[in-house]
């Protein structure tokens, strides 16, 4: 169809005869010239972009009066009339402090201007990223995008974070949004590195509560120009099947044409715990005595000590430091960015660490005319030690857990065996001796095609082939030597486990834009494939009983491996058609997505992602309204069934060296198909007080249909679960952006944004498709409803929980204390349902500028919401429920949490409202006559900055931090607390240096 | 530069076709069902299945199966600092939750055995290369480890019923809850069934190998000693007086009981720990013994009652006491101790077994100096102790035999919490338990994922 429209468009080229030459000179209110600013004449194809001295040549301008639109990031757009009998114009272009002027990416190629587009396209600058030093990109995005919830798994460094977009859109497929850099789509796989063989937190070498990170983390903030999130599937419908949870489009940094300009800044701070638990301290050996039994010697013999485990073993840590380099610049048709960072955090937990160092290199070449070449690159190494922390089973081995069952009498920090665990473990000892580096090398690149087939002065025709590569290898290697006390305990002393991994995901995208300018409207079509290969491949080999000082599997005595592999291969067509109409004040938007996946049931069928969107620019204004626009967005997109979803296997097991197999209790499904979820959403954007105010307003409406479940079956059949599409969800909500700036004037400028998203989740129906029975279960989140369950079921929020709620008060026992079969079994919980999501997230930022003092912070604000917190479980397990047995200082709370929890009380889920301080920073810019007193060369600013992260968060939660998760990322039951790395703050001092 | 335009749309277009390629990717990580069936029963993929049983049935022995009973059974303490379940909910006052652990505990790894089995049984029509003796064999060595699996979930549900009728496709509604009488009478219809069938197959051997556990058992003649000691252990559970059952069912019940009992290998002067067994190793892909656990302590009871001289206090060792939730644990067990555990064998029953469950039999038809004698065989052989004189009252002759099961078969089974239940004995002199508030519980609980996937808030099991 789009090969007619095109032939057409092509055939009614008719071009303009008279033509002149207009020259002028851009420049900012300021008076400086403004470089790099595009210049177009409207309704023609006609631009050219301002050099170093803001001067621009427009050739073959057509006769007559016409309108030049002047262009440029970081400035307001003017639109401005040319004489038909001129032939120069100067443009003074205005700051744009709120950014109210970005270009919104709506394709593989195209964009459309903010002012036009018709989503809720949240964009994130660079510059806004940067604002305090981040581990990791999704920290540095928290609190910033309306209808995010970002939520770090722990306090461990190096990330591990989850980014949820508009709600739960998924029970038991991908939860994560989709990334794309610079057209590349890249991995956000998690590899847990196999400390579960050491915690046994669950079974197997490795384990989803091995705390992995999710790989995203491994981009380096400081390269990103921008973000861009498409919240669901009406903005992301060209991406198909994966777009589903969202997309977030990121653009490195690229080279501009004009004098080399470079960066450096060299940041050095501290991280340190944020909140503790609070420990007790012992009184008296009595008091010992009747906590510990036995212990009221060790009590006397420490002469009443009190050690602060949390202070002594979270704290005392070395500096952190952070080099960013960049460098950008271009001349005769090269231009190219070129970024480092070398970096290391000092975490807080004895001996964890997260290091990194990238290397960024954009190059772009115009060959000829017609032909730009791009290339993009981006190297990184990190290396990372999380250290022991979560959940454990075994030999007591995460720290949290070690400190609920010791009391803070024992000198723990001397190294010493524990003399109160059977297993004698010590977290200092294993701090210190057992390592656990996960080592990444990661390449992200492209190649970046464009040939400019056609130019007139109404039409273009573009193509654009990018190939790119994300590649990278994961290497992990616990080492538990058989010193560390803990290791002899399960006679086979001890452990080391290597993961060796690859991961590769390699596109090719083949698309052409076609543009044609009419006096009416613009069209913009494009079109093209895309050819998607992701694999993986993770082995784990695993020795136990392994003599001292050895680094090596081969030289343990028992040996195991564990192989995880997959390898998925996609094909898509899409094609799109934008018209920009009315004065550019109409936009109206179709698409369509034709995708086919080797995961799906039938790898051969073809399944479609249509979308339509249109947005409308009042010509009518209220009074002190600049711009009022309406919009709105339908669009399909999809989730694919998980690798391996429609195959039933046999599980081999070996036993004397004789192989075996058995049924799989998970039923595949050979006829599976991607989740499908349909986004409506419609809109408000305001522009008031000439700019100084900007307010967005969005609802939505989200049903997901043809749910990917693993639908739990009666076990009794010897099945565990059976795959299916079946069942749907539904989320509403609203999301509220509101940007002013109160005072602007040549010397103090103060921006204010305030951020609102809520969203309403419900299963509308959640039957199984062969027996037509209502499912209700944890659907593979498994919990116990003692501390909270997450509970699916029909009718109920996807992120609902379920907890006890006392017993039944008409029952009794029975005679002399017996409960004989059947009788006290069957005494009824109550269970009641509850919601782990929060109500509404609210972030709130403010800039103030007053000459070269810039002050900013960020709060970050979320209302509701659950935690199961299993960790004040740990700390109260006691002895004796009748006296103060916990090992947390307030025994008051043990003993209640103790008694109720005895009479089915739900004494462990708590609510995880909070409010952070996500950032804050103060900054000084160096006067130039001050710098080039020092340093003549330079020309440009050296700014000061001190800058924290999370210094502050008011909650009521009495465990670490309520955005926890124990089981990494998940689409539902991401709320349990289990001993977790704590979570710190960090207070950096930056200086940055521009030359 | 129309041309050139067109002739890019084109190649465009051929593109796009030329990377229509292999679209399937297999399954990379198992070998899946559809294939390794695909042609019926291969003797390659009949040996895969067999040991797939074995090993099925082998990791039914979890801690959750052993551990759990034999908290209840007061034998066992599990003090586990990140897990104070194993005590409250087992003999606690917070009853065990039937939403998660305590309660989810020994039931699925049953049925996914049966499940295992069913699958050799669904395709053994298409197995031509056996020869029919060989077809019986093969029926007959399933249907007796389906009955054992039957019979597991049994001893931990009792009264609450389980569910029998399972050879199912996933998709066929949840099989239906069966009362206890019903199910124990469908488990010895198996028992005989598959007796049955290994007598038929004659003198000829199971087409495929069996671990060394299984050796003196590893033919259809010998494996049917084991058959029939089973039938025997399921007879005496059948006729123990709980349920309101009537002396006569009981007579009938003992006399079948003793009847398999000595069809089976049972014998006063073979060795007590005759019998088959699962075999454990740290091998790659192998399993090691799951009660190779240091958390796990012996009930003080345990080490406190042995009588002096028995020699089976050797498995009983004193350790530093520990002490949570109301409970202290002052001796462990060279079955749980990791030092020697790990690869040490379970026993599925023994020669002790059988003589002590014949005794049982023997003390509920009255017939007391038969029982004394078996109670003796076990006594004298594993315990080193004097034999008693003849009992003459039936409490008497039940405190000893249940003396006997507790050290000669520690560890080993539900086989203690049954005998304490139907006895009537799960009270405060089956030994000591929590200082504050001491729940003697019966049974696991049905858990909870079968009345959701059931839709039901309640079941009652069926009893025609």
């Amino acid at each position: 169809m789009w090969v007619l429209t095109l032939v057409l468009t092509l055939v009614v080229s008719a071009e303009a005869s008279a033509q002149r030459r207009v020259t002028g000179r851009v420049t900012a209110t300021t008076g400086e010239p403004v470089q790099a600013a595009s210049v177009n004449v409207q309704g023609t194809t006609i631009g050219a972009y301002t050099g170093e001295d803001g001067r621009y040549t427009l050739n073959n301008v057509p006769a007559g009066a016409q309108v030049l639109v002047v262009r440029r990031i970081g400035y307001r757009r003017v639109t401005q009339p040319l004489q038909a009998t001129s032939d120069q114009l100067d443009v003074r272009l205005e700051k744009d402090i709120l950014q109210l002027e970005t270009q919104v990416i709506t394709g593989t190629t195209t964009t459309v201007s903010s002012a036009n587009a018709a989503n809720a396209v949240a964009a994130v600058s660079g510059e806004q990223l940067n604002r305090a030093p981040t581990p990791t990109i999704e920290n540095a995005l928290q609190g910033k995008v309306p209808g995010a919830v970002i939520s770090q798994n722990s306090g461990a460094p190096g990330g591990g974070s989850q980014v949820q977009l508009r709600g739960v859109t998924s029970l038991n497929a991908a939860s994560s949004p989709l990334y794309v850099i610079d057209g590349v789509l890249v991995n956000n796989s998690q590899i847990g590195s196999g400390v579960n063989s050491i915690t046994a937190a669950g079974g197997g070498i490795t384990n989803s509560q091995d705390q992995p990170v999710n790989r995203i983390a491994d981009l380096n903030p400081a390269d990103i120009e921008s973000i861009e999130v498409l919240k669901g599937a009406s903005a992301g419908a060209i991406y198909g099947s994966k777009a589903s949870n969202g997309v977030i489009v990121i653009t490195t940094r690229k080279g501009a044409t004009g004098r080399p300009q470079g960066n450096i800044t060299q940041r050095v701070g501290q991280f340190s715990l944020a909140r503790k638990l609070g420990l007790r301290c012992f009184g008296s050996a009595a008091e010992a005595e009747a906590a510990l039994p036995g212990s009221g010697a060790d009590y006397t013999a420490s002469g009443g000590a009190c050690h602060d485990f949390e202070s002594e073993f979270y704290g005392g840590n070395p500096l952190s430091y952070e080099t960013d380099l960049s460098l950008r610049g271009g001349s005769g048709g090269t231009t190219f960015y070129v970024g480092g960072l070398a970096k290391r955090d000092n975490a807080i937990q004895r001996n964890t660490y997260y290091q990194k160092q990238s290397v960024t290199a954009n190059l772009s070449q115009l060959l000829g005319t017609r032909v730009t070449l791009r290339s993009n690159n981006e190297f990184v190494h990190s290396l990372t030690d999380r250290g022991i922390s979560g959940n454990d089973n075994q030999d007591i081995v995460s720290p949290g857990d070690i400190f609920s069952a010791t009391p803070t009498f024992i000198d723990l920090a001397a190294g010493q065996p524990n003399p109160y665990l059977a297993s004698g473990s010590n977290p200092f000892q294993n701090a210190d001796l057992v390592k656990n580096p996960e080592d990444v090398y990661r390449y992200i690149g492209s190649v970046n095609t464009t040939y400019s087939a056609y130019t007139s002065a109404r039409q273009t025709l573009d193509f654009t082939f990018i190939g790119g590569v994300d590649a990278y290898s994961y290497n992990s290697s616990l080492n538990s030597p058989p010193e560390a006390y803990f290791e002899p305990n399960d006679k086979l002393p001890g452990t080391i486990v290597k993961n060796k991994s690859q991961n590769v995901n390699a596109n090719l995208n083949l698309s052409g834009a076609h543009k044609f300018i009419a006096d009416i409207a613009t069209a913009t079509t494009s079109f093209g494939l895309r050819q998607e290969r992701r694999q993986q491949d993770l082995i784990y080999n695993q020795g136990r009983n392994v003599p001292s000082g050895a680094f090596n599997v081969s030289s343990a005595a028992v040996q195991q491996s564990l192989e995880q592999q997959f390898l998925v291969k996609d094909f898509a067509y899409f094609a799109q058609e934008e018209v920009l109409a009315l004065d550019e004040r109409l936009l109206l938007t179709g698409a369509i997505n034709a995708e086919r996946s080797s995961v799906n049931g039938d790898d051969k069928k073809f399944y479609s992602y249509p979308k339509a969107a249109a947005s409308y620019r009042l010509p009518w204004l209220p009074r002190f309204t600049d711009e009022l626009k309406l919009r709105a967005a339908w669009g399909r997109a999809g989730n694919q069934p998980p690798y391996g979803n429609k195959f039933t296997a046999l599980i081999t097991s070996v036993n004397e060296g004789v192989l075996g197999a058995r049924p799989s209790t998970i039923v595949g499904a050979s006829d599976i198909r991607p989740e499908i979820s349909e986004e409506v959403e419609g809109g408000v954007d305001m522009q008031m007080f000439g700019g100084r105010m900007a307010l967005d307003a969005t609802v939505f409406r989200k049903k997901v249909t043809d749910l990917i479940l693993s639908i739990p079956v009666a076990t009794t059949s010897g099945f565990g679960t059976k795959n299916v599409n079946a069942g749907a969800l539904q989320n509403t909500g609203t999301e509220v952006g509101l940007n002013i700036t109160p005072i602007q004037t040549s010397r103090v400028t103060w921006v204010s944004r305030t951020t609102y998203a809520n969203v309403d989740g419900r299963i509308t129906s959640l039957r199984d498709p062969q027996t037509g029975l209502v499912q209700c279960g944890n659907f593979g989140a498994f919990f116990s409803t003692a501390y909270g369950a997450p509970y699916v079921c029909e009718g109920y929020s996807p992120s609902s929980v379920q907890a006890r709620n006392g017993f039944d008060s008409t029952f009794s026992c029975g005679p002399a204390g017996t409960c004989n079969t059947g009788t006290y079994i069957r005494r009824s919980r109550h269970l009641s349902i509850y919601e782990s999501a929060p109500d509404f997230n609210m972030g709130f930022s403010n800039e103030i500028n007053v000459g070269p003092v810039r002050l900013y912070g960020l709060l970050e604000w979320r209302k509701g919401g659950k935690v199961a917190n299993l960790t004040n479980a740990y700390f109260d397990l006691a002895t004796n429920e009748d006296i103060p047995t916990g090992m947390r200082g307030d025994t008051a709370a043990t003993i209640a949490r103790n008694k109720n929890f005895l009479i089915n009380g739900r004494s462990y889920l708590e609510s995880a409202s909070f409010a952070k301080l996500r950032e804050i920073s103060v900054s000084y810019t160096i006067p130039s006559r001050l710098t080039q007193s020092v340093f003549p060369s330079l020309t440009q600013d050296v700014r000061l900055e001190v800058s924290g992260r999370n210094l502050k968060t008011w909650t009521n939660y009495t465990g670490y931090d309520p955005e926890v998760s124990n089981f990494s990322n998940q689409t539902i039951g991401r709320f349990q607390d289990v001993t977790p790395y704590p979570p710190s703050r960090s207070i950096f001092v930056s200086l940055s240096a521009n030359f | 530069m129309h041309k050139r335009t067109l002739a890019l749309l084109v190649g465009l277009g051929i593109a796009g076709t030329a990377c229509k390629d292999s679209t399937s990717v297999p399954d990379l990580n198992n070998i899946s069902a559809e294939t390794a069936l695909a042609n019926g029963l291969t003797p390659t993929v009949l040996q895969l299945l067999a040991t797939g049983l074995v090993n099925a049935s082998r990791s039914e022995l979890d801690g959750r199966y052993l551990v759990f009973t034999e908290t209840m059974a007061r034998d066992f303490y599990r003090l586990d600092n990140a897990e104070n379940r194993y005590i409250t909910e087992l003999i606690g006052t917070a009853p065990a939750d039937y939403s998660a652990f305590t309660g989810g505990g020994a039931f699925t790894n049953m049925y996914v055995t049966v499940r295992s089995g069913n699958t050799i049984l669904n395709n053994l029509a298409s197995a031509t290369f056996l020869s029919p003796a060989e077809v019986s064999a093969t029926k007959g060595f399933v249907q007796t480890m389906k009955a054992l699996s039957y019979y597991r979930v049994l001893e931990t549900r009792d009264t609450l019923g389980i569910a029998f009728d399972v050879n199912h496709p996933v998709n066929d509604p949840p099989a239906q809850f069966e009362c206890k009488p019903n199910v124990l009478a469908e488990i010895s219809a198996l028992l005989d069934s598959a007796n049955t069938n290994l007598v038929a197959a004659g003198a000829a051997a199971f087409p495929f190998a069996l671990p060394s556990g299984f050796s003196g058992f590893n033919t259809p003649a010998t494996f049917a000693k084991f058959n029939r000691g089973l039938k025997g252990k399921v007879e005496v559970y059948r006729a123990l007086p709980q349920g309101n059952r009537t002396k006569a069912t009981g007579t009938a019940g003992f006399n079948a009981a003793i009847a398999a009992i000595n069809a089976s290998f049972a014998s006063p002067s073979a060795p007590m720990n005759l019998g088959p067994k699962y075999t454990y190793s740290t091998a790659s892909g192998d399993q090691t013994n799951p009660l190779a656990d240091a958390n796990i302590f012996l009930n003080p009871f345990v080490g406190d009652s042995i009588q002096a001289g028995d020699k089976r206090a050797a498995k009983i060792f004193p350790v530093t006491p520990k002490t949570l939730s109301n409970v202290t644990g002052r001796y462990k067990g060279t079955m749980t101790d990791p030092s020697g555990a790990l690869t040490q064998p379970i026993p599925i029953l023994s020669n002790a077994e059988l003589l002590l469950l014949r005794a049982q039999a023997e003390i509920g038809l009255g017939q007391f100096a038969a029982a004394t004698a078996d109670i003796n065989a076990v006594r004298t052989a594993d315990g080193g102790l004097t034999p008693y004189l003849d009992f003459v009252d039936a409490a008497s002759a039940i405190k000893a035999v249940l003396y006997e099961k507790r050290y000669s078969l520690l560890g080993q089974s539900a086989q203690r919490l049954v005998d304490l239940r139907e006895y009537g004995l799960l009270n405060a002199s089956a030994g000591p338990g929590r200082s504050n508030g001491d729940i003697f519980q019966s049974v696991l609980p049905i858990p909870k994922s079968q009345f959701d996937t059931r839709n039901v808030t309640t079941i009652t099991p069926a009893c025609p």
